[in-house]
């Protein structure tokens, strides 16, 4: 297997994030504005018109660049719809940085936009092809909850310490929300809350489940070399990292649902174009795809934060706290911004590119080093992973 | 249920399929061919559907019994009324299944019938339940004719009044059947006596329940009322022995909470999750996969026989491309890996379980648990396929695909 590093190594010289929330008020089209506009904005000097090509992610929201070129009136430039489960954001970005890096363009912007508050459905509902009518139509807290009695029972965790465990999290998660201006839900939730609040599937309760929302977010990208002419503060790309799963997992007795084994094979990738040899310890900080309470967990171990079995003791102490040795979601995370699925990626990383501009506030995390975005979309036994790693110096 | 009932039988050589309900699944399109796809049953049968009447049964009977050829005989109905109907208090669903053909195990005898168009019962198209006429009236006008229908199968049999060992009457009126007992004697109560009327399944069903206990070289008298009347004798063999392919299971399994059992007969409608309506199985995609759709069948690997279910082309353990068997797997059973309960997924039985299950003999699916409580599900738990409604979907199709239950031990 051949994956590098791009040849030349590029950077972020831009952002925007929209608020995520409920916007019954404003279309996607004005979230879309939202984003670009303050993108372009956090930009001394440049236009709209200087930016060459666009990635535009959005899995539900609208098919073809048009969806971005319409509400912008961007005129004849190359626009590709990037649509890749809940990676969709993360995806735009790692295509309009190979393309700054081909230098088939100067300057490229990656926006990921999703509108889910208009369909009055519960949960997601992503569109399929007709089929035979054999699939079961499971929800995805039903797919990831059965992560939940495997884990238990390979490392003989108790229902009672992996409640505890998975409350943590959730805790953690809204309490980071909670000093986020951009969080779809800023309230601190107590673990008792959390612990007692009504089931949704399997063990997974209300507060396990990252919510529905409304938002937008969008990167303007350049060669790393290039950075001076637009930028004081950029954020290096150290890894872009993609691994999709053959989605074998729900018919290979192999599989055992205490793991995604695409992350672990898509952080061994990051890692390696990073140089990094030691996660657990060179990671400063990580945004992850928290889209319910196990799934997290289970990253932890999938991305060499913690070993394997380990996660949930790491969980408990505190390791993943704002304040703790390697702070997981300092942002908030899906628990608090919901999953806009085409933006989520891409607010992950207006999270990299605050704390390492030392715009965070009250999250600021203390001289970070490397930064780790994690996306995944699919459900436990086939997934698409992404991983990036950045950092405020070059590589 | 009729596919349930099929499966117990040895279907080997089975030449003709014969389906028998007053409640179709579909109409217009037949649903025997569809039972005889999720048999497993090469598309050379000749599957035919007869319905309409609750006569149809015994009717089918008597046209397959002098066949030369091999036929599978099912019958299955739902009854359900109007609260208080005469369905409602006196219905129940049910099915049978059994095979006619050469060297049979129960001889029977020539078809006596005699045809009437009284109006005892009647059910329109759209109409809920069966309506019915005073049943003084019925019985008046019904006893006769069973009996007279009775007394020549019995006079044409040859065979001496005291030498029978039971006599079958199957009508949907209780003051019928109990008439007819009493002018031939010999009643034997069976096992399903408690449930009432199954409707077109009800003639096969007293059959089996009689079977069930019989022993060699039985006569048995079997009177049906409906339309007129129908009779026969049936004997067994000298080497019939009961309990081999003869079974009526009397088990009512899970509870089913009188609201649910509404829903799902569309008498009381549940208001929608805020979830997509049912997915339409697509024609041209169930028509690709009807082995697996309807058979339940995996594809193996011919290289390192990893089972994959659904079948794939493409091996995913050696990464073969095309070199696959097909392998039933609607008798593997399997152990349960880990599960869950969904609580906003749609279905008409709410929660839907679903469980990732391990076959033995290899090859793993995820699918609906069903006759299970959400509750007593546990990893290990061993289980086995059944052919179940996953959902109605809105052009009107109700899509049928294999759950799983927990193993119910039979007797053998």
């Amino acid at each position: 297997m051949t994956l590098r590093n791009t040849a030349v190594p590029t950077a972020i010289v831009g952002m925007g994030c929209t608020k995520f929330g409920d916007h019954w008020d404003r279309s996607a089209e004005d979230l879309l504005i939202e984003a670009v506009n303050d993108a372009i904005s956090s930009v001394k000097g440049i236009r709209l018109d200087d930016v060459d090509a666009f990635w535009l992610g959005t899995t539900v929201s609208g098919i073809s660049g048009m969806v971005l070129s319409k509400p912008l009136k961007i005129k004849n430039k190359p626009i590709t719809r990037v649509e890749n489960m809940c990676a969709t954001g993360s995806d735009a970005l790692r295509n309009a940085c190979y393309a700054v890096a081909s230098g088939a363009c100067d300057v490229a912007m990656a926006v990921g936009m999703e509108k889910l508050k208009d369909s009055n459905t519960q949960g997601l509902v992503v569109p399929s092809a007709p089929t035979d009518g054999t699939t079961a139509d499971l929800t995805a807290p039903a797919m990831f909850s059965l992560l939940i009695p495997a884990y238990m029972d390979k490392y003989g965790v108790s229902k009672e310490q992996m409640r505890e465990a998975l409350s943590h999290i959730a805790s953690k998660n809204h309490a980071n929300g909670a000093k986020n201006m951009r969080a779809h839900f800023r309230r601190e939730v107590p673990v008792e809350t959390i612990s007692t609040a009504p089931v949704i599937a399997g063990d997974l309760n209300l507060f396990d489940c990252s919510g529905i929302s409304d938002g937008a977010a969008a990167a303007i990208v350049c060669r790393a070399r290039d950075v001076t002419k637009y930028c004081d503060s950029p954020l290096f790309i150290h890894a872009l990292s993609l691994s999709t799963g053959s989605d074998t997992g729900s018919s290979d007795s192999a599989y055992d649902y205490t793991t995604f084994p695409e992350v672990a094979v898509c952080a061994e990738n990051a890692y390696n174009q990073a140089g990094v040899e030691d996660p657990a310890s060179q990671i400063s900080m990580a945004e992850v795809h928290d889209c319910f309470t196990p799934t997290e967990l289970v990253l932890m171990e999938d991305l060499g934060f913690s070993a394997r079995g380990a996660g949930w003791r790491d969980v408990l102490t505190g390791r993943y706290d704002l304040g703790g040795d390697l702070p997981v979601n300092p942002d908030g995370g899906l628990k608090s911004f919901g999953h806009p699925i085409g933006a989520s990626g891409l607010r992950m990383m207006f999270e990299m590119w605050l704390q390492f501009r030392g715009e965070a506030g009250p999250r600021q995390i203390v001289n970070p080093q490397l930064g780790l975005t994690h996306n995944l979309g699919g459900q436990p036994g086939g997934v698409v992973s992404f991983i990036s790693i950045v950092g405020s110096t070059p590589r | 249920m009729g596919v349930e009932a099929a499966r117990l039988l040895n279907l080997v050589g089975v030449q003709n399929l014969l389906f028998s309900t007053t409640r179709p699944p579909l109409m217009d399109k037949g649903n025997a061919s569809t039972i005889a796809a999720v048999l497993g049953l090469d598309d050379s049968i000749a599957a035919f559907d007869l319905g309409g009447s609750t006569r149809s049964t015994v009717g089918c009977l008597k046209l397959a019994r002098t066949s030369m050829e091999t036929t599978l005989l099912v019958g299955s109905d739902i009854r359900y009324g109007r609260p208080g109907s005469d369905d409602e208090i006196n219905g129940s669903d049910g099915a049978f299944a059994l095979t006619l053909g050469a060297n049979p195990k129960v001889m029977i005898g020539e078809v006596t019938s005699l045809s009437s168009p009284m109006m005892d019962r009647w059910r329109s198209e759209g109409d809920v339940g069966t309506q019915t006429w005073d049943d003084r009236w019925t019985a008046n006008q019904q006893v006769p004719v069973m009996v007279s229908a009775g007394e020549k199968a019995l006079r044409s049999s040859g065979i001496a009044r005291a030498d029978f060992a039971a006599v079958i009457v199957s009508s949907p009126s209780p003051k019928v059947n109990a008439a007819v007992h009493s002018e031939f004697g010999g009643r034997k109560t069976l096992g399903v006596d408690q449930f009432g009327f199954f409707g077109a399944a009800d003639l096969g069903i007293r059959i089996a329940s009689a079977l069930s206990s019989a022993g060699p070289r039985q006569h048995m008298l079997v009177v049906s009322g409906a339309d007129g009347a129908d009779a026969f004798v049936m004997s067994t063999s000298n080497d019939f022995s009961c309990g081999t392919g003869h079974e009526v299971s009397n088990d009512v399994g899970i509870g089913v909470s009188v609201i649910d059992y509404l829903v799902w007969r569309g008498l009381v409608h549940r208001e929608s999750p805020r979830r997509p309506d049912p997915e339409i199985p697509a024609a041209p995609a169930v028509s690709r996969n009807d082995d697996w759709k309807f058979a339940f069948k995996a594809s193996r690997c011919t290289g390192c026989s990893c089972v994959h279910l659904p079948p794939q082309r493409v091996c995913m353990t050696c990464g073969a491309v095309d070199l696959m068997d097909s392998v039933p797997m609607r008798d593997a059973r399997g152990k349960i890996r880990t599960f869950t309960i969904d609580r906003i997924a749609f279905t008409p039985n709410p929660p839907v379980v679903v469980a990732v299950i391990d076959f033995e003999g290899g090859g793993r699916y995820r699918c609906q648990l069903t006759d299970v409580d959400p509750l007593a599900v546990e990893v290990g738990m061993e289980v086995e396929m059944t052919y179940r409604l996953i959902s109605t979907a809105r052009n009107g199709v109700r899509n049928y695909f294999w759950k799983a239950r927990p193993v119910k031990e039979r007797a053998s």
